[in-house]
């Protein structure tokens, strides 16, 4: 570190960085060279501007375990206002740079790109450029033009020259800043977007305390130059323009002169929900409503409007509390480029496609051209009545991601659902509206459901499927009688007793097998089961019917010649038969049920005679069960699908993609 | 607790169609008559099915 005095005033003029020739004297805000142990005086250099950046010299953070202090800054002016650069003194005495405007932080060095850079005149939104064998997007270009410096700069910039230069993305956090300030020998700097908690910074500026110093201290009031209602600017140094709540008059606040840039001719005086000033803790920030704009977009003739409320943090800009139908979203500006989900390249320029961000896939929702119908209150844009911008959402409930397109930029935000009772408690709403119809991104509770009704179903399946498998294995299915015999033609009328038999163990099923060798014919056995001790009987009947023949299409076949009746809960005893069978014959016009009727009583006609047999066989596995419990756990499942695809079917209607129904 | 209580219904009905398996239940239930005539073995005519009037299905073109 090189102290040496200021030949201006002879105040201490400090040099941290070996490498850095130009300072600025911080007590009288000359501009010196230093040419050894020599300061030579430059002059005066311009006054910073307020630009409500919470950095400030000597500020020092971590990036990539490498700790730095600021130790100098030249504040940049472009379209939107001021932007600074940050001087980086590095731990292990290397130098870097700090982009930072509004809430973003773009930590970089100057690279050597090893080849030539694209012409400044080539240069569009949307081209792609390589470097470092990365594909790069760009998403703004712009006029910029030296504002002040503060602290150690390693080189001047040329106070009258305004020059372009272009901000790259990345589908990561990587971005590249190309300045166009020698045109013929364009520079470049590479490095990484980062959130303002990554950094971990320390020695920042507290806004709380320059609050409490300047309270009691006169201050101008500021009026609006159309009403005269007094209005107070929350995010001084960034704010561009103004909107009066009371009478909607625009007006500049990038100077206290507050020129009138537009006047409405308001209908109505909106009252919105969340009351600029308000403060709400969301995320983990405490926001400050600073901004209310009401917006349309026009689709197939029909106006659909949504609010947003433009929240502001000194330490991490700005984000969109955006309200639709009852539903809301909280929108940040992204900080890496979405990628296409079939090529891995970063957006160049936003499509139907389906995008991929941060691991999840993005489905195309909606693109239209959003209007401004009415604002209020504080903005970081020349914003007014009239505007129009393209307007391209993706969802992946609850997230949803956003690109704004206008000529000379694309602006990509992420957002995600947010439930009306969460906005309600942040910024301590007493009622808040109602949400309806089915917002883009919100999530459809039945999803979850869904899915874990089919896990437990499939569960359910697997499990009973096993256990059935292992009934069957262990069932016995033991033949305990059989009887066959030959019945004659006519009369066509048999009974029989059978002998006495056994059915032993447990009290199981018993399966009675029947076989008649009949063809276009039918036969009916009357059967009881009857227990010799007890003198109890199971009653049923079973018949056996086959026909065959051939016709015009061909030779065909109807029924079986075996069937089998299963009787529930026989107790292990000594049992009988009773066999009573009944024959007839195909072609009995009389058997035939009269149509709607009850069916008339079967009666024997003689025909051949045939082979019969009566089998009767305990313990004798079923899945019947196993198919009722199926068709018993099938609803549940059933149902969440159908309401989750309902929700999704009223999600997708709003959309570009409406369903389509098998009429279309 | 709606997905809890499907699963205690998904483990109930597992657990009655295992039971319901064990124990021979079946859906057919057929009648149930005390009291046959010890004689129906010398008789068979003395017993009548409660199935004597029926339906049978006569099939073919």
């Amino acid at each position: 570190m090189l102290q040496l005095a200021c030949p201006s005033c002879g105040s201490p003029v400090v040099f941290r960085a070996a490498s850095t020739a130009y300072a600025t004297c911080p007590a009288c805000r000359s501009l010196v060279v230093r040419h050894d142990v020599n300061l030579e005086n430059l002059g005066k250099v311009a006054d910073l501007q307020p630009d409500g950046s919470p950095i400030q010299l000597g500020t020092s953070g971590t990036f990539l375990n490498r700790h730095f202090e600021v130790i100098g800054r030249i504040q940049v002016q472009y379209g939107n206002g001021f932007w600074n650069e940050w001087y980086l003194q590095y731990s292990d005495g290397k130098n870097g740079w700090l982009g930072e405007a509004m809430g973003t932080y773009f930590v970089n060095e100057e690279l050597d790109p090893g080849a030539p850079l694209m012409r400044e005149g080539d240069l569009r939104v949307g081209s792609f450029v390589t470097l470092k064998n990365e594909f790069f997007v760009c998403t703004e270009i712009g006029q910029v033009q030296l504002s002040s410096y503060e602290g150690e700069v390693p080189f001047l910039l040329d106070p009258k020259n305004r020059f372009t230069q272009a901000d790259l993305r990345t589908g990561g956090q990587l971005a590249a800043t190309l300045d166009y300030s020698d045109p013929r020998n364009p520079s470049v700097y590479i490095g990484y977007y980062v959130g303002f908690d990554d950094l971990k910074l320390q020695g920042l500026r507290d806004f709380d305390e320059e609050r409490e110093n300047q309270r009691g201290v006169a201050t101008e009031t500021l009026k609006c130059k159309s009403c005269g209602a007094p209005f107070e600017l929350r995010a001084e140094g960034i704010s561009q323009v103004v909107a009066c709540e009371y009478c909607g008059t625009t007006m500049d606040v990038q100077n206290r002169n507050l020129q009138v840039i537009a006047q409405v001719q308001r209908s109505e005086k909106i009252t919105p929900q969340i009351a600029i000033g308000a403060k709400g803790k969301l995320d983990g920030v405490e926001w400050e409503c600073i901004g209310f704009m009401r917006r349309s977009v026009m689709v197939d003739g029909l106006n659909y409007p949504f609010t947003e409320y433009l929240l502001y943090d000194h330490y991490r800009g700005y984000a969109w509390l955006v309200e639709s139908d009852g539903h809301w979203i909280l929108a940040r500006p992204m900080l890496m480029l979405p990628k296409n989900m079939g090529s891995g390249d970063p957006v160049s320029s936003p499509s139907q496609n389906t995008l991929l961000y941060k691991g999840q896939s993005y489905r195309h929702f909606q693109s239209a051209v959003a209007t401004v119908n009415y604002v209020a209150g504080e903005f970081y844009w020349r914003v007014s009545v009239g505007d129009r911008a393209q307007m391209h959402d993706y969802v992946s409930p609850p997230n949803m991601l956003s690109c704004e397109e206008s000529a000379g930029e694309q602006v990509w935000s992420e957002s995600r659902y947010l439930e009306p009772l969460e906005v309600a408690q942040a910024f301590k709403l007493p009622q808040i509206r109602q949400p309806y119809k089915v917002g883009p991104c919100q999530p459809n509770p039945y999803l979850k459901l869904r899915n874990g009704a089919w896990l437990t179903f499939a569960a359910y399946l697997a499990a009973s499927f096993i256990l059935m498998v292992l009934s069957t294995m262990m069932s016995s299915d033991k033949l305990v009688f059989t009887k066959s015999g030959q019945a004659t033609s006519d009369p066509t009328t048999l009974t029989l007793v059978t002998d006495k038999f056994e059915i032993p163990g447990r009290t199981s099923n018993v399966v009675v097998k029947t076989y008649a060798g009949v063809n276009n014919r039918w036969v009916y056995f009357h059967m009881a089961l009857v227990n010799d001790a007890t003198d109890e009987a199971l009653d049923f009947g079973s018949e056996v019917s086959f026909y065959s023949g051939s016709d015009s299409d061909g030779a065909w076949s109807e029924g079986s010649t075996t069937n089998e009746v299963t009787l529930p809960r026989v107790p292990k005893g000594t049992y009988y038969m009773l066999v009573e069978m009944e024959s007839g014959t195909y072609g009995a016009a009389d058997m035939k049920p009269p149509e709607g009727d009850k069916p008339p009583p079967a009666r024997a006609t003689p025909g051949p005679s045939f082979g019969w047999s009566v089998s009767v066989v305990r313990d004798v596995p079923t899945w019947i069960f196993f198919w009722i419990g199926l068709f018993g756990m099938l609803p549940v499942p059933l149902w969440y699908w159908l309401r989750a695809s309902s929700l999704e079917t009223q999600r997708w209607t709003e959309s570009d993609h409406p369903p389509t129904t098998s009429s279309e | 607790m709606l997905m809890n209580l499907y699963r205690v219904f998904g483990v109930g009905l597992l657990g009655m169609s295992l039971a319901f398996n064990y124990f021979g239940m079946s859906l057919t239930s057929p009648e149930r008559v005390e009291g046959v005539p010890k004689t129906v073995r010398q008789n068979p005519g003395s017993y009548r099915s409660h199935y004597q009037s029926h339906y049978v299905h006569v099939g073919g073109k």
